[in-house]
C-alpha cells in the first residue's frame, strides 16, 4: 500500500532553469534512496508535483518540500491510498512548458496554477501523467 | 629513359674551367646553381693526372653519377625554376609510378602530378628551414596520399635560383605507426574506447555548446564487484569482462554519447544534446541495467554492477576539471548509498568531501602528535563481579576538534588504510597497560576487517606480545563478524594462526547483522559477546531476554562464555544472570576510563548498586573496529 500526494505551489520570484535543476537532482538523490517516484511541472510560475511511496517516508519528505523557500503558497490537494505507482521508475521527472503539449494543455483547459475550483487532485494527476506520458524521451 | 644525360647535355656548353670558378656562387650559362653541381662535379674530368682521355674520363664520371643517381634508396628528382624536370631517379618513378617516357628533362612539374594524383596531407611543421640571406636555399617538407594509398614524404630544398631539388621516400609505414601511436594515446588499449585524454579534449570542446543554452551530462561508472571477480578468477577473466562491460556500454549509449574507460573499472559518458537531467536518468538507468545482467566468462556466470555518478553543466560548472570533480564525487555518494544506485552531483558534496580530507590529514599525523589515548573499561564476572577482563576503547583528542567520537574517524581510518598503524598503535599500548595488572585479567582489543585484510595483523599481535611482556593468552582479540564476510576462507586461515599462538578470540557484537551460526560452526571462538540492543530490553523480559537466553545456551553448548555488552542497571544484570551470561560489561560496573580507575577497581570492586561513576564518554563509547561496546 502507497500514499499519493498532490500539491501546487506558486515558484519564489526569481526561480531559473538552475534553481529548477538544483529542486530536480535533490529531489533525485533523495527519493531514490527512500523509493518516491513522481513528477514535477514547472509551468507558469506555479509548480505542479505529484510524490508517491512509502507513506512515512512521502510525509517526511513534505515536509521538507513544505519548508522550501524556493516556493509559497503550497497548496496541499489530495493526499490518497494508493495500490499502484503512477510514476514507477521516475524518482522524479521534469517538464517546463517547452516540453508538454500544448494539445494536453488544451485538452485539460489548463490555467496558470491549475485553480482548484476546477482541479481537483484527481485531475492535476491525470494533467500530469498526460504532460510526462507525451513527451518524447529523447535521451 | 635516364634523365641523367640530358642534364649533361645541357651542361655540356659550361667550360669545366668556368664552372669551376664560380662553385656555388652562381648558374653558369644561365643554369640553376643546383644544375652547377653536376658541372662542377663534370669539371674534374680532363684534369691533368687523370687517366685516359678528357672524353673517356667524361664518359666514366658520367656513368659513375648515373649509376650513384639511380641507385639512391630514395626518390630523387630536381626541377628548374620554372618547375621544369631537370633529373629524376629510378626510385622516383616507381614511387610515383611514373612512366620513364614522362620522366623527360622539361617535362612540367603539374604533369608529372596530374599522372598520379594524390592529395596532399597537412603536414606539422612542414618548414624546415627559411631561406636566408645570401642566397641561402630553404628546405621543406611536403605529403601526400597516392590513390593506392601509399603516402611519400617528399623534402625540398629550394635553391636561390629558383631551382629545387626534392628527395621522396615511402612514409606509409611510418604515417601507420605514428596514427597507431597517436591512437594508443587517446584510447584505451583494451576496449578500444577513448581514454581520459580524449574525453577532456572532447568536453572542453563540447563545453562552449552549454554557454548557446545546451546542457551536457558527464556520467562516471564504476563497476562493483569487479576486483572480486580479478581475485578469484584472475587479471585474464577481468580483463575479458572489462571488454564485455565496454560492449555493453556502447550498446546502452546512444549516437553522439562519447563512452571513455579513464582506467581499472572506471567508465564515463559524455552525453550531448538531450535535456537534463532526464537525458541522463534514461542513460543510467539503462547502464545499470545492462550491467546488472550476469557476464559469461569461459563459462562462469558473473555477477557484477555498477554505480553511477552524475554532473550537468552549466549547473555543475561549464570547464572540463569542475565537471570531472564533481561526476566523481557524486559517484562516491552512489557507492557510499550501496549498488546499482544513480546519483547527482550536489554541491554539499564538494563541502562534505573536502572537509573529508582535512579529517583524513588530521588522522594522518594523530599517532605521531600523540593525540590518542586508550580508555579502558571492566569486564566483570557475572557471579563474583571480579574484574576478569579489560577492554581497550581508543581516544582522539584533537587539539582544535576536540574529542572526536570514535564513529568519525574509525570508518576513515578503516577506508584509507590508516586503522593498521592505529591499530597496531592501540595493541601495543593495551599490551603494555595490562602487564601492570594481575595475571589473571586480561586485556581485550577490537581488531577491524582492514586490519584482517592487510596480512600484519599477525606481525602486529606478535610484536605488541614481545615488547611487552604479556603472555599471549592475556590477549584476546574482538572481532565482529564483518572479518568473516569477505574472503571468509582468509579470515579462517589468520584466525586460526592467531589462536595457535594462545590468544584468545571473541565475537562481537553478536545478534546484529547476518548473526550467522554457520560462523560460530567454522571457528571455535573463546567468547560471545551479546549485542547491547538486546541487554537494554532484557531486563523487561520478552524477546530480548528469550535472545540473549538462547545466544548463552548455545555458547555453553559450543564452549564458549558469553558476555553481555551494556549492562546499565541492577535489573539488566539480574536479568542477564537469570539468562545464563557468564560475563558482564557496562556503567553498572565500570566506565571506560584511564588505567588507574581500572587498578582502583581492581584494589576495591564496588558493589554494583547503581551506574559506575567515573569520566563519561561524551560520545557511546566506542572502539578501534567502531563498536559501541560501554
Amino acid at each position: 500500500m502507497f500514499e499519493r500526494l498532490v500539491y501546487v505551489s506558486r515558484a519564489a520570484p526569481g526561480i531559473t532553469a538552475r534553481d529548477c535543476y538544483d529542486i530536480i537532482r535533490v529531489a533525485h538523490n533523495r527519493n531514490s534512496q527512500y523509493s518516491l517516484t513522481g513528477a514535477l511541472l514547472f509551468l507558469d510560475g506555479h509548480f505542479i508535483q505529484v510524490l508517491e511511496g512509502d507513506r512515512f517516508r512521502m510525509r517526511e519528505r513534505f515536509r521538507v518540500i513544505a519548508a522550501d523557500r524556493r516556493h509559497t503558497d503550497v497548496d496541499l490537494r489530495a493526499t490518497v491510498a494508493c495500490d499502484a505507482l503512477l510514476f514507477a521508475g521516475e524518482w522524479m521527472a521534469l517538464r517546463g512548458d517547452a516540453e508538454i503539449d500544448p494539445a494536453v494543455k488544451a485538452r485539460f483547459g489548463y490555467r496558470p496554477g491549475l485553480p482548484a475550483d476546477a482541479f481537483s487532485g484527481d485531475r492535476i494527476v491525470d494533467f500530469v501523467q498526460a504532460c510526462c506520458t507525451t513527451h518524447a524521451d529523447a535521451a | 629513359m635516364n634523365p641523367l644525360p640530358a642534364l649533361i647535355e645541357r651542361a655540356g656548353p659550361e667550360r669545366p674551367d668556368a664552372a669551376k670558378a664560380r662553385p656555388w656562387g652562381g648558374a653558369a650559362g644561365g643554369l640553376p646553381p643546383a644544375f652547377g653541381i653536376a658541372a662542377q662535379g663534370l669539371a674534374g674530368l680532363g684534369e691533368p693526372g687523370e687517366p685516359g682521355e678528357p672524353g673517356e674520363g667524361l664518359a666514366a664520371r658520367h656513368a659513375l653519377y648515373v649509376l650513384a643517381i639511380e641507385q639512391l634508396p630514395q626518390g630523387l628528382s630536381m626541377f628548374d625554376g620554372d618547375d621544369r624536370l631537370l633529373v629524376a631517379n629510378r626510385r622516383y618513378r616507381e614511387l610515383w609510378q611514373l612512366p620513364e617516357s614522362l620522366c623527360q628533362p622539361g617535362a612540367r612539374f603539374v604533369d608529372l602530378m596530374a599522372a598520379n594524383p594524390a592529395v596532399e596531407l597537412p603536414c606539422h611543421d612542414p618548414y624546415l628551414s627559411e631561406a636566408g640571406e645570401a642566397g641561402e636555399s630553404s628546405r621543406r617538407r611536403r605529403e601526400w596520399r597516392l590513390r593506392d594509398g601509399r603516402i611519400i614524404g617528399v623534402t625540398i630544398t629550394r635553391l636561390p635560383g629558383g631551382a629545387c631539388v626534392a628527395l621522396h621516400e615511402d612514409i606509409t609505414e611510418r604515417h601507420r605507426d605514428q596514427a597507431q601511436v597517436a591512437y594508443l594515446a587517446r584510447h584505451d588499449a583494451l576496449t578500444g574506447l577513448p581514454n581520459r585524454a580524449q574525453l577532456s579534449d572532447e568536453m572542453t570542446r563540447q563545453l562552449p555548446r552549454v554557454h548557446r543554452g545546451e546542457e551536457l551530462a558527464l556520467l562516471y561508472l564504476d563497476l562493483d564487484r569487479f576486483k572480486a571477480v580479478n581475485d578469484t578468477l584472475g587479471h585474464v577473466a577481468g580483463d575479458g569482462l572489462l571488454q564485455q562491460v565496454a560492449a555493453r556500454l556502447r550498446a546502452s549509449a546512444r549516437d553522439g554519447d562519447l563512452i571513455a574507460r579513464l582506467g581499472g573499472d572506471e567508465f564515463a559518458i559524455l552525453q550531448t544534446g538531450t535535456a537534463q537531467p532526464a537525458g541522463s536518468t534514461a542513460l543510467a538507468r539503462r547502464l545499470i541495467e545492462a550491467l546488472s545482467q550476469p557476464f559469461d566468462l569461459d563459462g562462469h556466470q558473473v555477477h557484477i554492477g555498477t554505480s553511477v555518478g552524475v554532473a550537468v553543466a552549466p549547473f555543475d560548472g561549464d570547464q572540463a576539471e569542475t565537471l570531472i570533480k564533481s561526476a566523481d564525487l557524486a559517484l562516491y555518494r552512489a557507492k557510499a548509498a550501496g549498488r546499482g544506485v544513480l546519483r547527482y552531483f550536489e554541491p554539499e558534496m564538494d563541502a562534505r568531501m573536502q572537509s573529508r580530507r582535512q579529517l583524513e590529514s588530521d588522522l594522518r599525523g594523530a599517532i605521531a602528535r600523540g593525540e590518542f589515548e586508550l580508555a579502558f573499561q571492566a569486564q566483570v564476572a557475572a557471579d563474583s563481579h571480579a574484574v576478569i577482563g579489560v577492554e581497550a576503547l581508543i581516544r582522539w583528542n584533537h587539539p582544535v576538534r576536540g574529542r572526536v567520537p570514535p564513529l568519525d574517524f574509525i570508518p576513515l581510518a578503516e577506508e584509507t588504510g590508516l586503522i593498521i598503524p592505529i591499530g597496531a598503535w592501540v595493541l601495543r599500548q593495551a599490551c603494555l597497560a595490562a602487564v601492570a595488572w594481575p595475571e589473571s585479567v586480561r586485556i581485550a582489543v577490537n581488531v577491524s576487517p582492514v586490519q584482517f585484510k592487510s596480512r600484519t595483523l599477525l606481525r602486529d599481535v606478535v610484536a605488541a606480545l614481545t615488547d611487552s611482556g604479556l603472555a599471549p593468552q592475556r590477549l584476546e582479540l574482538e572481532v565482529t563478524e564483518a572479518v568473516l564476510l569477505d574472503d571468509t576462507e582468509r579470515a579462517l586461515s589468520v584466525l586460526h594462526a592467531v589462536r595457535e599462538r594462545g590468544i584468545r578470540i571473541s565475537m562481537d557484537d553478536f545478534g546484529t547483522g547476518y548473526s550467522s551460526l554457520s560462523y560460530l560452526r567454522r571457528f571455535p571462538f573463546d567468547k560471545i559477546k551479546i549485542d547491547r540492543s538486546f541487554i537494554q530490553d532484557a531486563a523487561q523480559g520478552g524477546d530480548a531476554l528469550a535472545i540473549v537466553g538462547a545466544i548463552s545456551s548455545l555458547g555453553r553448548s559450543l564452549g564458549m562464555s558469553t558476555t553481555a555488552e551494556g549492562v546499565e542497571t541492577v535489573e539488566q544484570l539480574a536479568a542477564v544472570c537469570a539468562a545464563g551470561c557468564a560475563e558482564v560489561q557496562g556503567y553498572l560496573f565500570s566506565r571506560p576510563g584511564p588505567a588507574s580507575a581500572i587498578t582502583a577497581l581492581m584494589a576495591a570492586p564496588r558493589p554494583p548498586s547503581r551506574p559506575a561513576e567515573g569520566p563519561a564518554p561524551s560520545e557511546p563509547g566506542a572502539s578501534c573496529s567502531n563498536d559501541s561496546s560501554t
